[in-house]
């Protein structure tokens, strides 16, 4: 015999009726819902963005205020976000391509000659580029990104540029957007989160909490007596302090406020400083004389950075000689191994190990400065 | 996919949740379909539909934090906030599963395993046409790259640009997801009537095998799919095979045993009995083998996955030999 009794339609009565007004609304409800759930936030690339609601309607006022003056008034225009902002405006869709060399990357160049002001960028007509990725970019009146490949040896690296046009836009992004959560998410959520134009990722501050930890200049942890540290400044320039220069409260207290520091990395080593390889024989974090991954950040300038991540593994020592040849004087290595990764439009477009991101607690972003709709 | 397609106040619905919430309607639409071919009640159905729902989306989520705890600030907000994080859809399936069993106990539901009969080609249509949401996200790219022009295009293939700096074309794991699950869709479609329709005549003849046979079939694709993916969710203390891949061979087995306990009533403890048993161990244990093998010798995936095919093929096919079993013996007219 079967099992369970036959169910068989009974004629549809007034209870029927009442049980169906209320169940049908419920599951469209229901079905909203789980279209509200499951719907996929942040961009894949070329995918429009909602600005964030933290980003004021008065400050889109006042730049669209700027830019109806820009024919009238002849004074340069600074965009700029508050300071420690961890979300930046939506970039222009419009502003991502791709070139196939530099010779199709200079017209960007030309109209980002205003931001630049003169400056060279690393990347030049020399540059020996991977041709099959390119120089992938973003401009806009307020940063300006470009990124390439080049072949060094046995690695893939790969190289990220950045001129900003003012230091709000460097952003230091922690997932859960403050000191100590224990959120971790992938570097490309994280840079969709702060809709950056760039991001990289940090120092894992999470994983280890050794070093001097400084965030939107307040002081979390002060033992510097094993890494270097990174000091970031509300100009955006980097002060390095070595291992055992700073390991007192006070005195990493006095320096923020000397120096009027944002926020710090703490990984390390200081890898150039001078234009001299200063990579230490011995280092306290990263395994630096193995062979990893690698990921570094330096500054050239002003709102100048490069950033560079090694695919296939390579030791601290010779990336900083890969960065030196390219004329970096003032590098900084951040994590390395699978957590290096480079993240372009919400994207990440450096090989990495696994081919996978990991999960992280912070990134460095880079963010336009104009809001739009 | 991640392109707004709705905003209302601060509350922002892409097409990928649009498509979701689309494939669930459509399953919802296709177990009312069946359930009013076999002449029974629909109100239950309405009921397990608003009711899986209910508990599917939080169970998604509690097994999306348990694999990545990391994910989230505490469990609390993992499963507060629904608007950010990600969901594991094998939770769906407890959902559905938690649903019929409460309203069978409230008997909202009479029959279960009639219902459950209708719910299976439902469920994978859902599961088939909710998957097209995914197909031009990161995730949509499987561990493997193949070689050979033919496949690499879309939707079969998805280009990435990982590894040493050159693009690759890697297999789109939630395009063979889907076509797996409407093709099982379709099949389960095909035999319903006649399963339905054998039912009538021969009294032995059990309902919920069109369940078991969903079971089998979409367990042993997702052991065999679910190997690709590089972001699976796996149990803290296991990183070796999936909770999907562990729940589906559990359901597989069990699918074994609930049919072989049946065929043994109809007709009797037989030695092909122990004989099947014995081929299936060999199939599932020759699978796992195969998922060991693949993750030590990545460059072999074509081998593996064609072995591991071929177990799981084997252990469905016994499954089904089994099921078939279940009716009794036929009986010859009388001359």
């Amino acid at each position: 015999m079967n099992s369970g009794s036959h169910e068989k339609r009974a004629p549809a009565g007034p209870l029927h009726g009442v049980l169906a007004l209320f169940l049908l609304p419920a599951l469209a409800a229901a079905l909203l819902w789980v279209a509200y759930c499951s719907s996929v936030r942040g961009s894949e690339s070329s995918v429009q963005r909602l600005s964030p609601p933290s980003y004021s309607v008065q400050r889109f006022l006042t730049e669209q205020k700027a830019e109806a003056l820009d024919e009238l008034i002849a004074v340069k225009k600074i965009y700029r976000l508050e300071e420690n902002a961890t979300v930046a405006p939506a970039p222009d869709p419009e502003g991502y391509g791709t070139a196939a060399n530099y010779e199709e990357f200079l017209p960007v160049l030309e109209r980002a000659a205003g931001l630049l002001e003169g400056e060279e960028l690393m990347l030049n007509g020399e540059t020996p580029l991977l041709p099959s990725f390119g120089i992938r970019y973003y401009y806009d009146d307020s940063i300006l990104v470009c990124i390439w490949q080049e072949r060094i040896e046995y690695a893939t690296c790969t190289f990220a540029e950045v001129r900003l046009g003012h230091a709000s836009q460097l952003i230091r992004k922690l997932g859960g957007d403050s000191y100590g959560s224990p959120i971790q998410k992938y570097p490309s959520q994280l840079a969709r989160e702060a809709n950056a134009v760039l991001a990289l990722n940090g120092d894992f501050y999470r994983f280890q909490n050794t070093g001097i930890h400084v965030y939107q200049g307040t002081v979390y942890t002060w033992d510097g007596s094993k890494v270097d540290t990174c000091f970031v400044d509300s100009e955006g320039d980097f002060h390095f302090v070595k291992a055992g220069e700073l390991t007192e409260k006070e005195a990493v207290e006095q320096y923020v406020a000397d120096n009027d520091i944002l926020f710090s990395l703490s990984f390390g080593p200081v890898m150039v400083e001078d234009g001299e390889n200063v990579v230490p024989p011995y280092y306290w974090m990263g395994q630096s004389r193995d062979y990893y991954a690698r990921s570094c950040i330096a500054q050239e300038g002003p709102l100048h950075y490069l950033m560079m991540t090694v695919y296939m593994a390579t030791t601290v020592r010779d990336a900083a000689d890969w960065m030196i040849a390219r004329g970096c004087t003032r590098v900084y290595a951040v994590d390395g191994g699978q957590s290096a990764t480079i993240v372009l439009d919400g994207v990440q477009v450096n090989p990495s190990q696994f081919n996978a991101e990991r999960t992280l607690s912070d990134i460095i972003a880079f963010g336009s400065a104009i809001a739009r709709n | 996919m991640s392109y707004t397609a709705v905003i209302w106040n601060n509350v922002e619905i892409s097409w990928s949740g649009v498509i979701v919430a689309l494939s669930v309607l459509a399953a919802i639409l296709l177990a009312l379909t069946l359930r009013s071919a076999r002449g029974e009640p629909l109100l239950p159905i309405i009921a397990l539909s608003l009711l899986a729902i209910l508990f599917s989306v939080p169970l998604c989520r509690l097994l999306h934090w348990y694999s990545n705890p990391a994910q989230y600030a505490s469990f609390a907000a993992a499963m507060t906030d629904y608007g950010q994080g990600g969901y594991a859809p094998l939770g769906a399936f407890f959902g559905t599963l938690l649903a019929a069993l409460l309203l069978r106990l409230c008997r909202v539901i009479r029959d279960l395993p009639a219902a459950l009969d209708c719910c299976a080609p439902a469920a994978a249509l859902g599961l088939g046409l909710g998957r097209l949401s995914c197909l031009f996200t990161s995730s949509n790219r499987s561990k493997f790259a193949l070689e050979g022009e033919h496949f690499q295009r879309l939707p079969f293939m998805v280009r990435s640009a990982q590894g040493g700096g050159e693009e690759e074309w890697r297999i789109a794991t939630f395009f063979w997801e889907a076509a797996a699950a409407l093709g099982i869709c379709l099949l389960l479609l095909l035999l319903f009537r006649r399963l339905s329709r054998r039912e009538r005549f021969e009294p032995e003849w059990r309902r919920g095998n069109v369940f078991f046979l969903f079971l089998a079939l979409y367990g042993a694709l997702f052991i065999l799919l679910d190997s690709t993916r590089y972001d699976a969710n796996y149990f803290r203390f296991n990183g070796f095979v999936s909770i999907a891949q562990i729940f589906c061979a559990a359901a597989l087995l069990g699918v074994l045993v609930i049919c072989s306990v049946r065929s043994v009533r109809a007709r009797g403890l037989r030695l092909w009995h122990f004989l099947s048993w014995l081929a299936f161990l060999l199939c599932l244990g020759g699978a796992g083998y195969m998922e060991y093998y693949v993750q030590r010798h990545g460059n072999r995936f074509l081998f593996s996955y064609a072995v591991m095919g071929i177990c799981l093929a084997a252990a469905v096919l016994l499954c089904c030999v089994m099921l078939a079993s279940t009716g009794g013996r036929r009986r010859r007219p009388a001359h």
